[in-house]
Protein backbone atom coordinates (compact mmCIF):
# COMPACT_ATOMS: atom_id res chain seq x y z
CA UNK A 1 0.00 0.00 0.00
CA UNK A 2 0.97 3.40 -1.29
CA UNK A 3 0.24 6.77 -0.68
CA UNK A 4 1.19 10.41 -1.87
CA UNK A 5 0.82 13.31 -0.28
CA UNK A 6 1.24 17.01 -0.87
CA UNK A 7 3.01 19.06 1.82
CA UNK A 8 5.57 22.20 2.01
CA UNK A 9 7.20 23.08 4.72
CA UNK A 10 9.12 26.43 5.88
CA UNK A 11 10.57 24.64 8.93
CA UNK A 12 12.31 22.71 6.59
CA UNK A 13 14.33 20.51 9.06
CA UNK A 14 13.08 20.62 12.38
CA UNK A 15 9.60 20.58 10.66
CA UNK A 16 10.17 18.32 8.11
CA UNK A 17 12.16 15.87 10.30
CA UNK A 18 9.79 15.80 12.89
CA UNK A 19 6.52 15.25 10.39
CA UNK A 20 8.57 12.35 8.60
CA UNK A 21 8.87 10.97 12.39
CA UNK A 22 5.30 11.15 13.19
CA UNK A 23 4.66 9.38 9.41
CA UNK A 24 7.37 6.42 10.60
CA UNK A 25 5.69 6.29 14.02
CA UNK A 26 2.12 5.44 12.12
CA UNK A 27 3.78 3.18 9.66
CA UNK A 28 4.91 5.19 6.82
CA UNK A 29 7.96 4.95 5.22
CA UNK A 30 8.91 7.33 2.77
CA UNK A 31 9.90 6.13 -1.02
CA UNK A 32 10.25 9.22 -2.48
CA UNK A 33 9.80 13.03 -3.08
CA UNK A 34 9.32 15.36 -5.19
CA UNK A 35 9.25 19.21 -5.09
CA UNK A 36 5.80 19.08 -3.57
CA UNK A 37 5.53 15.34 -3.23
CA UNK A 38 6.13 12.86 -0.58
CA UNK A 39 5.26 9.09 -1.19
CA UNK A 40 4.98 6.60 1.53
CA UNK A 41 4.84 2.88 1.46
CA UNK A 42 3.66 0.93 4.52
CA UNK A 43 6.16 -0.54 7.24
CA UNK A 44 6.14 -1.38 11.15
CA UNK A 45 4.82 1.51 13.17
CA UNK A 46 8.78 2.95 14.45
CA UNK A 47 10.41 0.74 12.36
CA UNK A 48 12.67 3.88 11.11
CA UNK A 49 13.48 7.18 12.29
CA UNK A 50 14.78 10.35 9.75
CA UNK A 51 17.14 12.94 10.34
CA UNK A 52 16.55 16.01 7.49
CA UNK A 53 20.16 17.61 7.14
CA UNK A 54 20.79 21.35 5.29
CA UNK A 55 23.85 20.80 2.62
CA UNK A 56 23.17 23.56 0.68
CA UNK A 57 26.13 25.23 2.65
CA UNK A 58 28.38 22.81 1.36
CA UNK A 59 29.44 22.67 -2.37
CA UNK A 60 27.65 19.91 -4.64
CA UNK A 61 30.87 17.76 -4.18
CA UNK A 62 30.74 17.89 -0.64
CA UNK A 63 27.29 16.85 -0.50
CA UNK A 64 27.65 13.95 -2.93
CA UNK A 65 30.62 12.44 -0.51
CA UNK A 66 28.68 13.21 2.42
CA UNK A 67 25.62 11.28 0.95
CA UNK A 68 27.52 8.66 -0.32
CA UNK A 69 29.18 7.99 3.02
CA UNK A 70 25.94 7.95 4.36
CA UNK A 71 24.42 5.31 1.93
CA UNK A 72 28.18 3.43 2.97
CA UNK A 73 26.93 3.20 6.54
CA UNK A 74 23.66 1.20 5.22
CA UNK A 75 21.29 4.35 5.57
CA UNK A 76 18.96 5.57 3.09
CA UNK A 77 19.35 9.41 1.39
CA UNK A 78 16.77 11.47 -0.51
CA UNK A 79 18.04 14.68 -1.59
CA UNK A 80 15.00 17.65 -0.74
CA UNK A 81 14.19 20.70 -2.18
CA UNK A 82 14.28 24.31 -0.54
CA UNK A 83 11.78 26.48 -1.80
CA UNK A 84 13.30 29.84 -0.75
CA UNK A 85 16.17 32.12 -3.26
CA UNK A 86 16.30 33.74 -6.19
CA UNK A 87 16.18 32.44 -9.54
CA UNK A 88 18.58 33.93 -12.66
CA UNK A 89 17.64 31.66 -15.38
CA UNK A 90 19.14 28.24 -14.74
CA UNK A 91 21.20 29.54 -11.28
CA UNK A 92 19.61 30.02 -8.06
CA UNK A 93 20.83 32.54 -5.06
CA UNK A 94 20.52 30.33 -2.06
CA UNK A 95 20.82 33.54 0.70
CA UNK A 96 21.40 31.03 3.41
CA UNK A 97 24.41 29.50 1.41
CA UNK A 98 28.12 29.49 2.58
CA UNK A 99 30.90 30.05 -0.04
CA UNK A 100 30.65 27.69 -3.52
CA UNK A 101 27.27 27.05 -1.79
CA UNK A 102 25.26 30.53 -2.26
CA UNK A 103 24.80 29.46 -6.08
CA UNK A 104 23.24 26.22 -7.00
CA UNK A 105 23.23 25.28 -11.05
CA UNK A 106 21.28 22.79 -12.58
CA UNK A 107 21.17 20.31 -13.08
CA UNK A 108 23.86 19.90 -9.71
CA UNK A 109 23.05 21.31 -6.75
CA UNK A 110 20.10 22.89 -7.24
CA UNK A 111 16.88 21.79 -5.50
CA UNK A 112 19.19 19.44 -3.48
CA UNK A 113 19.21 21.39 -0.36
CA UNK A 114 18.49 19.28 1.99
CA UNK A 115 19.39 15.75 2.55
CA UNK A 116 16.18 13.26 4.75
CA UNK A 117 18.44 10.42 6.03
CA UNK A 118 16.67 7.30 6.90
CA UNK A 119 17.71 4.47 9.62
CA UNK A 120 16.43 1.08 11.52
CA UNK A 121 14.91 2.90 14.77
CA UNK A 122 17.19 0.25 16.72
CA UNK A 123 18.98 2.33 19.41
CA UNK A 124 22.16 3.45 18.10
CA UNK A 125 22.88 7.17 17.57
CA UNK A 126 21.85 9.01 14.54
CA UNK A 127 24.40 12.07 14.70
CA UNK A 128 23.50 13.87 11.73
CA UNK A 129 22.98 17.88 11.25
CA UNK A 130 22.22 19.19 14.40
CA UNK A 131 23.17 16.48 16.37
CA UNK A 132 26.50 15.77 15.05
CA UNK A 133 28.18 16.01 18.54
CA UNK A 134 25.92 13.11 19.83
CA UNK A 135 27.55 10.31 20.32
CA UNK A 136 26.35 7.61 22.92
CA UNK A 137 29.07 7.15 25.48
CA UNK A 138 27.60 4.73 28.27
CA UNK A 139 29.20 5.01 31.95
CA UNK B 1 35.71 15.66 17.82
CA UNK B 2 35.97 19.25 18.46
CA UNK B 3 38.92 19.11 20.42
CA UNK B 4 40.88 16.23 19.27
CA UNK B 5 43.86 17.22 21.50
CA UNK B 6 42.61 18.73 24.60
CA UNK B 7 45.86 19.21 26.67
CA UNK B 8 47.54 17.13 25.19
CA UNK B 9 45.05 14.03 25.63
CA UNK B 10 43.08 12.89 22.34
CA UNK B 11 38.91 12.63 22.76
CA UNK B 12 38.34 8.39 23.02
CA UNK B 13 36.16 8.74 19.87
CA UNK B 14 39.68 10.15 18.42
CA UNK B 15 41.91 7.50 19.79
CA UNK B 16 39.35 4.53 18.77
CA UNK B 17 39.40 5.76 14.84
CA UNK B 18 42.66 5.92 15.15
CA UNK B 19 43.15 2.66 16.53
CA UNK B 20 40.33 1.17 13.80
CA UNK B 21 42.67 2.20 10.96
CA UNK B 22 45.79 -0.28 12.22
CA UNK B 23 44.29 -2.13 9.13
CA UNK B 24 42.73 -0.73 6.26
CA UNK B 25 38.80 0.26 7.28
CA UNK B 26 36.20 2.32 5.69
CA UNK B 27 33.68 4.25 7.49
CA UNK B 28 31.22 1.33 8.45
CA UNK B 29 33.79 -0.76 9.69
CA UNK B 30 35.07 2.01 11.34
CA UNK B 31 31.52 2.02 13.35
CA UNK B 32 31.36 -1.34 14.15
CA UNK B 33 35.34 -2.19 15.07
CA UNK B 34 34.74 0.70 17.63
CA UNK B 35 30.93 -1.19 19.12
CA UNK B 36 32.67 -4.24 19.09
CA UNK B 37 35.80 -2.94 21.27
CA UNK B 38 34.00 -1.53 23.73
CA UNK B 39 31.50 -3.83 24.14
CA UNK B 40 28.70 -1.18 22.47
CA UNK B 41 29.91 1.17 25.62
CA UNK B 42 31.10 3.98 22.95
CA UNK B 43 28.72 4.40 19.72
CA UNK B 44 29.78 6.18 16.71
CA UNK B 45 26.68 8.24 14.81
CA UNK B 46 27.31 8.69 10.82
CA UNK B 47 27.66 12.44 11.41
CA UNK B 48 30.29 12.43 14.02
CA UNK B 49 32.21 9.58 12.15
CA UNK B 50 32.61 11.59 8.85
CA UNK B 51 33.34 14.87 11.01
CA UNK B 52 36.52 12.62 12.69
CA UNK B 53 37.42 11.03 9.05
CA UNK B 54 37.98 14.04 7.66
CA UNK B 55 39.40 16.31 10.05
CA UNK B 56 41.96 12.92 10.51
CA UNK B 57 42.78 13.27 6.83
CA UNK B 58 43.52 17.06 7.69
CA UNK B 59 45.55 16.54 10.01
CA UNK B 60 47.02 13.17 7.89
CA UNK B 61 46.79 11.33 10.57
CA UNK B 62 45.28 8.82 8.34
CA UNK B 63 45.24 8.57 4.23
CA UNK B 64 43.17 6.81 1.67
CA UNK B 65 44.14 3.75 0.73
CA UNK B 66 44.74 3.45 -2.94
CA UNK B 67 42.68 5.78 -5.41
CA UNK B 68 39.18 5.35 -5.09
CA UNK B 69 37.28 7.76 -6.53
CA UNK B 70 35.66 10.73 -4.50
CA UNK B 71 32.21 10.15 -3.04
CA UNK B 72 32.98 5.79 -3.07
CA UNK B 73 31.12 4.07 -1.21
CA UNK B 74 34.21 1.50 -0.21
CA UNK B 75 36.43 4.18 0.36
CA UNK B 76 39.08 2.97 2.88
CA UNK B 77 41.34 4.30 5.31
CA UNK B 78 44.92 3.87 7.08
CA UNK B 79 46.74 4.91 10.13
CA UNK B 80 49.69 7.14 8.88
CA UNK B 81 53.47 7.21 10.33
CA UNK B 82 52.17 10.64 11.60
CA UNK B 83 49.05 9.29 13.48
CA UNK B 84 50.90 6.26 14.79
CA UNK B 85 52.88 8.68 16.43
CA UNK B 86 50.31 10.10 17.85
CA UNK B 87 48.66 7.34 19.09
CA UNK B 88 52.10 5.81 20.82
CA UNK B 89 51.90 9.47 22.83
CA UNK B 90 48.65 8.84 23.87
CA UNK B 91 49.09 5.25 24.77
CA UNK B 92 52.31 6.43 27.22
CA UNK B 93 50.40 9.32 28.96
CA UNK B 94 47.54 6.93 29.55
CA UNK B 95 50.30 4.10 30.68
CA UNK B 96 51.46 7.26 33.05
CA UNK B 97 48.15 8.25 34.27
CA UNK B 98 47.22 4.17 35.10
CA UNK B 99 50.19 4.11 37.12
CA UNK B 100 50.01 6.80 38.93
CA UNK B 101 46.08 5.80 39.92
CA UNK B 102 46.68 2.30 40.40
CA UNK B 103 49.61 3.48 43.10
CA UNK B 104 47.16 6.43 44.69
CA UNK B 105 44.11 3.72 44.54
CA UNK B 106 45.77 1.14 45.62
CA UNK B 107 46.95 2.84 49.13
CA UNK B 108 50.71 3.32 47.96
CA UNK B 109 51.98 6.92 49.48
CA UNK B 110 53.07 8.94 46.57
Amino acid sequence: MTKRVYRYFFDFTEGQEKWLNEMAAKGWRLVQCGQFTYDFERCAPGEYEYAVELVADKSYAKSKDYKAFLESIGYKTFYKNVNVGLYFGTIKWRPWGEGAGQFATAPGALQKELIIVEKKKDGKPFCIGLLLFCDIVRV
Amino acid sequence: MRDHVAGGALTETTFLVLLATYTPNHGYGIMQFVERVTGGRVLLGAGTLYGAIHTLLKKKWIAPVGNDKPGSSKKEYVITDLGKQVAEKELRRLEELYRLASRIMGGEPI
